[in-house]
């Protein structure tokens, strides 16, 4: 009962109190974050600190959250009202009586009695002023005044950190725009949902290894391995051995089958299955079981052979189920196996444009970028290696990453190889290779690097770009290049050393790779001649400084 | 009850009128001689010769209706002229037991510190026990019974300096102003006329035990209390409220006693003041008088010149209310 008549009697000052308070910590956090803001901009001055501005506010708006927060929760106790209120001139009548609350003694009870007649009449709350630090706010602004000051004077860090903002800006734009394009293919191609989870996962983890790029050139790296990485979604499902069976079946007999399978007529394969069964034709199966390179299929129709041959009906009733079963699963696939193809090709032309994007809106136009999917590729550099390849258009090596060639400049390699071409060096590797260059490489896989300025030559982890080499090569993992200094990639690195014109050293790792088909050896001269075309229609339609523009025409015509 | 403590601040502005009658200025001393007589304690009063200590006091005792005697303190002046002695009576043919002047309500010690040390001692059980001890035989003291000393802080030859044991025994020192020019002009025109006023009995006996003991029922919060007692702590040089001040010029501090002291004449003060609780303030005020004779400084205070009053001053600043 005196516990809540006292509460009440001090509840104005308590409010005035809480006012009082929240201005003065807010006053304080606003000091405290005003002196962050200098720090940050005394930082930004020196180091480069992308997006500066939006510390500066972060840190003011983390400020005025706590200054909320301790509004809630930094409401006085009553203790330490009463003590305040005391100090308004009640002499410490009001903390007595809070001692004495449950005291019901007569001198307790007059006390009260005392400070009831006292404060009768008092207007509490207009005798309380409001003290708020104005000290704290003026040096604050002081503070800030400051720090805006530094932060508005130019320093080479900020011009660093501007350009580091640039990008970041550019690759959010990007990663907008390719997750708006994902959601567009989906709808498109009718992409089956299990895959879609697949895929959701995998495009975001690219796409937050694609934000973490710091500099342009990783940026682009990152963009080509998002590409290649969609290509590898490519199904390469039964349905296209099916199909490719189907083309080379050449038996008169197996006509039938052949055309079913070329066509993708479940029906049609089935009767002519079941003819092939009927007829007891276990040579014509066997022949079909020949032309697969599908182990499991392969083993199905031998078995199915075999059961016809030792005339065991009911064990070739199940093996004919069986295989049903499982040209009806090839069968059905092969259409979410299309989409899914669709989907990955308009994906890579996605993330091509975006790399156009990136490049031509850089500042740094060092850039090359694959405009087609695996066809061509062109690049431009600033001074760097020039490497323009196409990892389909690398023709046959032998073995992995195996190779042979030569090379001009001095240095110091590793690699083996046998190759035309100019220059001088060492190298270690297996297979053959054509090529120019300074320098001196090693690396995995039938390839050649040519190089203009810096004497080096860099490869792609596994991947060829030459068009000499003969054998079993094969087929890179990227589709893109683009490496002034550095391709990186999700495998292994290559690196480079050396100087402008005088060669160096290099060398690069092989990687395993995927043997490349056959027939598709071309020659070098023909790629030469086609990358130096790609080359520079890119430089017509990109934003390439004209210095670069004659770099790479001289070292297009320095491979020729 | 509440009249009792009603009564207290009624009777104190009696008092202090009364006395303001007969003494000119000092209303500071006047207060806090009513806060000490109404706590029960004694006091020692310090100033010059002529400023009215013994005025105040003779004042004091007839308003009060109370018995009042004066022992002017003298080199020879033994133990047994003040506390008493036994006579040999020549009809009963035994010894009587004579009382000394301290059988009364308010003993005026005047310039006390010109007895010598055993005589000064004589008066500490009358002071704390309020009895008298002579022979085998203890006789208690009259209720209420208040020493009033006196001492010149100037002529400090042949004087003997109280000891610290009788100095704790004091409740108050008061120090007695030199007075203002407008008060001067006023004493004179006071005292060297032929209408000198009457001294009126405002109270007695009873009304004063009543008074003196319905102020030990204010309250006190405990933060209040903590206060006081940081305060004494702090006058403490090995206190770790001690300020530097008290480092480094005090060489010993204030007693429980002094304590004790402290909040006992703030109740009072508090009632004097209309308030049924006592106050940081009223701490802070009493804490002069309480303290001032209370702290034993050291060679560097005084040569320095530093005084009790300044260190005390710096003691209530640094210790947080």
């Amino acid at each position: 009962m005196n516990e809540k008549k006292i509460k009440q009697w001090v509840k104005p000052v308590r409010k005035k109190l809480h006012i009082e308070r929240a201005i003065n910590t807010a006053f304080k956090l606003f000091l405290i974050g005003s002196v962050a803001m200098l720090l940050i901009s005394i930082a930004a001055h020196f180091y480069p600190i992308p997006f500066a501005e939006k510390w500066l506010i972060g840190v003011g708006a983390i400020c005025g959250l706590l200054s909320l927060v301790q509004i809630v929760f930094m409401y006085p106790n009553i203790k330490m009202t009463i003590v305040r209120t005391d100090l308004l001139g009640f002499k410490e009548r009001f903390i007595t009586a809070w001692e004495l609350k449950n005291d019901e003694s007569i001198e307790a009870t007059l006390q009260r009695n005392e400070l009831e007649a006292f404060i009768k009449g008092e207007n509490l709350s207009k005798r309380y002023k409001l003290q708020p630090k104005y000290r704290r706010l003026a040096m604050s602004a002081v503070v800030i005044f400051i720090a805006i000051g530094i932060l508005l004077i130019p320093s080479p860090a900020k011009i660093e950190a501007a350009k580091v903002e640039a990008l970041k800006n550019q690759l959010e734009e990007q990663i907008e725009h390719l997750e708006a394009e994902k959601e567009r293919l989906y709808d498109k191609y009718d992409v089956p949902e299990e895959k879609k989870e697949e895929l959701d996962k995998k495009l975001e983890a690219l796409m937050k290894q694609l934000e973490k790029a710091k500099t342009e050139e990783e940026a682009l790296k990152n963009l080509a391995i998002a590409k290649n990485e969609m290509k590898k979604l490519d199904p390469k499902e039964m349905a296209s051995e099916l199909k490719k069976l189907g083309e080379n079946l050449k038996s008169e007999g197996l006509k039938d089958l052949a055309d079913a399978l070329k066509n993708e007529d479940l029906d049609k394969i089935k009767k002519a299955l079941e003819e092939l069964m009927n007829n007891k034709d276990s040579e014509a199966l066997k022949e079909v079981a020949k032309e697969l390179t599908n182990e499991e299929l392969k083993d199905l129709l031998e078995k199915l052979a075999e059961d016809i041959e030792k005339q065991d009906g009911e064990a070739a009733q199940k093996s004919a189920s069986d295989l049903n079963d499982m040209l009806d699963n090839a069968l059905s696939s092969s259409k979410s196996a299309a989409s899914m193809n669709q989907f990955s090709q308009s994906m890579q032309t996605a993330i091509n444009k975006a790399g156009q994007q990136m490049a031509s809106g850089a500042s740094i136009s060092e850039l090359a970028f694959s405009s087609s999917s695996g066809q061509s590729a062109s690049s431009s550099s600033d001074g760097g290696v020039p490497v323009s390849a196409d990892a389909t258009s690398g023709t046959e090596g032998q073995g992995e990453g195996e190779g042979q060639g030569e090379g001009q400049g001095e240095g110091q390699g590793q690699g083996q190889g046998q190759g035309e071409g100019q220059g001088q060096g060492q190298g270690q590797g297996q297979g053959q290779g054509q090529g120019q260059g300074q320098g001196e490489g090693a690396g995995g896989g039938a390839g050649q690097g040519s190089t203009n300025t810096d004497g080096g030559y860099s490869q792609e982890s596994g991947s060829t770009s030459h068009n000499s080499s003969t054998g079993d090569g094969k087929i890179g993992t990227y589709e893109a290049l683009y490496q002034p200094t550095h391709l990186g990639g999700t495998s292994e690195s290559s690196f480079v050393k050396g100087q402008k014109g005088k060669g160096g050293q290099s060398s690069f790792q092989n990687v395993e790779g995927v043997p490349i088909e056959k027939g598709s050896l071309v020659s070098y001269t023909e790629i030469s001649g086609s990358y130096k075309q790609q080359a520079s229609q890119s430089m017509d339609t990109m934003a390439v400084p004209a210095v670069m523009k004659e770099l790479i025409r001289d070292y297009f015509s320095s491979i020729e | 009850m509440m009249e009792q403590l009603e009564k207290v601040g009624n009777l104190a502005a009696r008092i202090e009128e009364e006395v303001a009658r007969h003494i000119i200025g000092q209303k500071e001393l006047i207060k806090d001689t009513i806060i000490c007589l109404i706590a029960g304690g004694n006091m020692l009063l310090e100033g010059v010769p002529g400023l009215g200590k013994t005025r105040l006091v003779s004042t004091l005792g007839v308003a009060l209706g109370l018995d009042y005697k004066r022992i002017q303190f003298t080199p020879d002046l033994m133990p047994a002229d003040i506390t008493g002695t036994n006579i040999y009576n020549k009809e009963t043919g035994g010894f009587e037991f004579q009382k000394g002047p301290v059988f009364t309500n308010i003993v005026l010690a005047d310039e006390i510190n010109r007895a010598t040390p055993k005589t000064q001692s004589a008066m500490l059980e009358a002071m704390q026990e309020k009895t008298i001890t002579s022979g085998t035989t203890t006789y208690k003291l009259n209720k209420p019974y208040l020493v009033m000393a006196t001492q010149n802080p100037i002529e400090q030859e042949g004087t003997y300096p109280l000891p610290e044991a009788q100095m704790d025994r004091f409740m108050f020192k008061l120090n007695v102003e030199f007075p203002s020019v407008d008060e001067l002009l006023k004493i004179v025109t006071l005292t060297t006329g032929t209408s000198e006023p009457e001294i009126q009995v405002i109270t007695g006996v009873e009304e004063l035990l009543e008074v003196q003991a319905a102020a030990k029922l204010v309250p006190a919060a405990l933060p209040v209390l903590e206060y006081a007692m940081k305060v004494i702590a702090s006058t403490h040089p090995d206190s770790e409220f001690a300020p530097e001040v008290v480092k480094k010029y005090v060489r010993c501090g204030s007693s429980p006693r002094g304590a004790q002291a402290i909040v006992a004449t703030a109740r009072v003060r508090a009632l004097m003041e209309g308030r049924y609780n006592i106050s940081f303030e009223d701490i802070k005020k009493m804490a002069y008088p309480v303290l001032r004779h209370r702290l034993l400084l050291n060679f560097d205070a005084i040569s320095d010149g530093r005084d009790a009053d300044s260190i005390i001053t710096e003691i209530l600043l640094n210790v947080e209310a």
